[in-house]
């Protein structure tokens, strides 16, 4: 069963020039135990989804369309106490800056400690001091480190810390968006592998969101692609890899600079990523797109399934194998 | 090949936009503006007839404070004089006085505290140690013991030696933009061009510094109106010169405090008006300096 | 053989801290970078990568050491000579959206460095102005000229600034991570533009970068800085695919990699150490050292050495550590 399943999503924000549809129709879905990564660009909308899914929406956001299952339930349509249950129990998230989620002002370990107690307020201190030194070790860290601040730790050690947070509840889903970005390598691989461990002895599911498509295809099984609001393309890992079948997720891929022997001059994709617009019809790739004909922004593009497990959102099935 | 550049102006006309956004801001400027009619037409009344001089003009027919009436609308002080005059002309000091020591405290302020957050170490030691001097001192028990030497003060000695005293709040603040602005990559990438110091002093580092000294100009025009009037009603202004301090120091050394309300409150309301608009403005500016900052993050 | 642009000889800056800690952040750095090269810097937070860019451009000021731009050594230099190689030498920053005045049009940033140099008369700087607005793209030049930079995204501003840097046509770049808070595809037009300039006007790059890949494709000769020293020095093909130093090969096991991919990995190089700090005596890797002999790699320090054609390497095991490799077989990753 899936775990999470998002279906034809549609999000809009209230701005000052105007509504601004951030996410159009878009549809995910996280297997149990499964990991997931959401690749796209900015203003393609996937922090979007990742607060949405944990109900974290700024005030000026309304959903206009579809719904969130979270194990067969529409979280969009849960009561403040329920989503108050819901939220960090059965699904947390792990920010880019760790300062987003540690406050400068009091102990890491009184920091997790707090979480565990708000959701469990009866649970005792010896409990909770075990809790939390079993956290520290899970995500190597030491645990007399347990009373410094924040400002103490160094940049991996609060991304760890702030992962021991999303942990402490034991979460089923953890949304990862841009979790290691500010991290040196180095220590983004030592947590990536960690990360993946955790994963496997949990059974925990991941939705890792990022813009670093190198990280993402390490760490996920499945991949999508993002656009201006809208999923371009879904697909196993190594089905992406081998045939990348949506022109935005070829030309993204070719904007990497890749490590092989051959240097290949990378061909990047002229202009800037779009931030979506409002109800457009047509291709949101359309003016990038150096496959774009006249049809492609007249109406709307259709999903082509070339494989199982392997769709796109394009009128032009160009280099993939149709079923159609 | 590149998407163009998003509509926008300049950031001052930027600024403007935002600032009529904010209701706060329209209403102390609309009231900021009734002020200065009231300051530009103060010149109006003693053409009108000699009688309406706020302080020289007596009504032959009145020779004590009378309430409103259709010759006086706001009716006379305790001489005859007419109050609706020494309101306006009273206007008139305010801005003089408020506008002009706030002026001169910012420059000084901007100047100094510019120079002290970039040049750093001993110029900013001594600067920021005389600042701190200043600062401890009492503005107005200072001033009144000035004014009981020299046996009153001229209004521009006022304004001056109030500009003196407020310049090392300012500066401060200035100062500590300055540090920040200091290493930003837009000045060091002016020092990598080659620019001098006097370049990156004025082209770079004031107009990122201007919004802020600006914005506590609204603050220092404010306190320097409270104080002048607050000289004036003690007793200590300067007596050729009518302002709305002055006329309250009438009001009580007449003894009319509770006897004529229609003299005594309109200096009252236009002091507590005239920096209530002030700080509205203040306000509005604040909310263009944040946004402004914080609207160049994307994605 | 050419004599090298820019020569960095026993280059050392300390910070002190205000707890009174000293920290260096470039010890005994010596570095040649030839004519019309792409150099890339490569190192984490910490290394000391950034602050030798700016070292170079005499924003801030060396311990010890000498740099030569041309031959000459531009850190005795005062303020007026230093102005005139100030036309030589450029920088672009990491943070596009702080990297130009708010206050500033596109017009009046790209004037500046020729006003400060009093370079031609109105007309010709309009023209040199337009002209460079052209070769990083941003066109149509009369659209951006008269643009604020808030109007702009960060992928524009970049290329404002870079136009700002090439507008006085300098010999040598330094470009300290550039890309870095960019788009993966705004990156690549970024690297297009940098190519451009190298390829029309031999413009000499040192590209600084914490992006092994990116570095990688960009430039010719890597050297790979760990918290203050160089520790490898080389070809960029043979610092990913033939590495000679413990950390080198800890940054190559790292990489996040997919699709295709040459490099070796699986080198194990890296340990924890709780405490990895460097006292100053041995090797500064050594800590976090695997393969580190006990006694000798904590009492000497070693320097660069040669162990390939202009390839070096700081570790006394190199050679031995490249022997093991070759001999065992590391997996190597691909699909």
């Amino acid at each position: 069963m899936e775990l999470l399943k998002v279906q034809d999503l549609s999000l809009q924000y209230r701005t000052k020039s105007g509504p601004f549809l951030a996410l159009d129709r878009v549809s995910i879905s996280v297997p149990k135990g499964g990991s997931l990564g959401i690749v796209g660009e900015s203003g393609c909308g996937k922090t979007t989804l990742g607060m949405s899914i944990m109900g974290l929406l700024p005030e000026n956001a309304s959903v206009v369309g579809g719904q969130i299952l979270f194990e067969g339930r529409d979280i969009l349509r849960l009561n403040p106490e329920e989503m108050r249950r819901y939220r960090w129990k059965d699904v947390s998230m792990v920010f880019q800056s760790a300062m987003n989620s540690l406050n400068p002002v009091k102990r890491v370990g009184d920091q997790i400690k707090e979480v565990i107690h708000a959701h469990e307020p009866a649970i005792s201190k010896e409990e909770l001091q075990e809790r939390v030194e079993a956290l520290f070790k899970l995500v190597n860290l030491p645990v007399k480190r347990m009373r410094d601040y924040p400002h103490q730790y160094s940049g991996g050690m609060r991304q760890r810390a702030v992962i021991a947070m999303a942990l402490a509840l034991n979460p089923k889903l953890v949304i990862a968006d841009e979790a290691t970005t500010a991290l040196d390598v180095i220590v983004q691989d030592q947590i990536l592998k960690e990360t993946k461990i955790l994963q496997k002895d949990f059974g925990l599911s991941i939705l890792f969101i990022s813009h670093d498509i190198a990280v993402v295809f390490d760490v996920c099984e499945e991949i999508v692609v993002m656009y201006a609001g809208q999923v371009a393309e879904v697909g196993k890992k190594d089905q992406i890899l081998k045939n990348p079948a949506h022109p935005y997720t070829r030309a993204l891929l070719s904007s990497y600079p890749k490590l092989s022997l051959e240097k290949e001059r990378l061909r990047p994709i002229p202009g800037d990523p779009k931030k979506s617009l409002m109800f457009k019809i047509g291709c949101r790739f359309v003016e990038r797109c150096p496959y774009a004909e006249k049809s492609c922004s007249d109406a709307t593009a259709q999903w082509i399934e070339l494989e199982e497990g392997h769709k796109i959102l394009c009128r032009r099935n160009l280099y993939g194998t149709s079923n159609s | 090949m590149n998407e163009l550049p998003k509509e926008g102006k300049g950031p001052i006309k930027e600024a403007w936009e935002l600032f009529k956004e904010s209701s706060l801001g329209k209403i102390g400027l609309l009231i900021l503006c009734l002020f200065a009619l009231m300051a530009l037409f103060s010149f109006v009344p003693p053409l009108i007839d000699p009688m309406y001089h706020p302080m020289k003009g007596v009504d032959p027919s009145i020779s004590v404070s009378s309430p409103p009436s259709l010759r006086h609308w706001l009716g006379t002080d305790f001489m005859g004089r007419d109050i609706l005059s020494q309101l306006l002309a009273g206007a008139r000091v305010a801005f003089l006085v408020g506008i002009s020591s706030a002026f001169m405290s910012i420059i000084l302020g901007t100047f100094l505290g510019m120079i002290a957050g970039y040049w750093g170490r001993v110029i900013d030691t001594i600067l920021m140690r005389l600042a701190d001097i200043i600062m401890v001192l009492p503005t107005l028990l200072v001033i009144l013991v000035l004014a009981a030497l020299f046996k009153g003060l001229s209004i521009w000695s006022i304004v001056i030696i109030i500009a003196i005293f407020r310049w090392p709040g300012v500066s401060r603040v200035i100062r500590a933009q300055t540090l920040s602005l200091k290493n930003r990559p837009f000045v060091e990438a002016a020092k990598a061009v080659g620019a001098g110091h006097m370049r990156i002093l004025f082209r770079h580092l004031l107009p990122n510094v201007v919004p802020l000294a600006f914005l506590y100009m609204t603050f220092r025009v404010t306190s320097a109106i409270v104080i002048e009037a607050a000289l004036a009603f003690l007793g200590f202004g300067d007596p050729t010169t009518v302002s709305w301090g002055m006329m309250l120091q009438w009001v009580w050394k007449t003894g009319h405090m509770f006897k004529a309300p229609y003299w005594l409150l309109p200096p009252g309301i236009c002091i507590s008006l005239i920096t209530l608009s002030f700080y509205m403005i203040g306000r509005a500016m604040e909310q263009v300096l944040d946004p402004r900052l914080r609207r160049d993050w994307e994605g | 053989m050419e004599r090298p642009i820019v020569e960095i000889k026993d280059l050392t800056k300390t910070y002190v801290t205000k707890q009174k800690e000293r920290v260096v952040a470039l010890q005994g750095i010596n570095l040649d970078i030839k004519r019309g090269e792409i150099f890339g810097l490569v190192g984490e937070s910490g290394s000391g990568k950034s602050t030798l860019g700016r070292l170079i451009l005499r924003l801030e000021e060396a311990d010890k050491g000498s740099i030569l731009l041309n031959g000459t050594d531009i850190i005795g230099l005062k303020k007026k000579s230093l102005k005139e190689f100030r036309r030589e030498m450029q920088i672009i920053f990491q943070d596009p959206y702080q990297s130009l005045n708010p206050y500033h049009s596109i017009k009046e940033i790209l004037l500046e460095p020729l006003e400060v140099h009093k370079i031609g008369d109105k007309e010709k700087r309009l023209s040199i102005v337009e002209e460079t607005m052209a070769m990083v793209g941003l066109l149509p030049q009369s659209v951006f000229i008269n643009a604020y930079p808030h109007q702009l995204s960060g992928g524009q501003r970049q290329r404002v600034a870079i136009a700002r840097a090439m507008v006085l046509r300098p010999k040598f770049l330094v470009a300290d991570e550039p890309t870095s808070m960019l788009d993966a595809s705004i990156s690549a037009q970024v690297f297009e533009i940098l190519l451009r300039f190298r390829d029309e006007f031999g413009l000499t790059i040192l590209f600084i970068t914490h992006n092994l890949a990116a570095a990688y494709y960009l430039c010719d000769r890597i050297g790979v800085l760990y918290r203050g020293h160089l520790v490898e020095l080389g070809p960029s093909v043979e610092i990913l695919t033939q590495p000679y130093h413990p950390y080198t090969m800890a940054l190559l096991d790292a990489i996040p990699k997919f699709g295709e991919c040459d490099i070796l990995s699986g080198f194990n190089t890296l340990q924890r150490a709780e405490d990895d700090r460097y006292e100053g005596i041995g090797c500064v890797f050594f800590k976090r050292c695997r393969p580190a002999h006990r006694t000798r790699c904590s009492h000497e320090t070693p320097s660069l050495t040669q162990v390939q054609e202009n390839h070096f390497a700081a570790c006394f095991y190199a050679e031995e550590l490249r022997k093991r490799i070759l001999a065992t077989g590391t997996c190597s990753l691909g699909i």
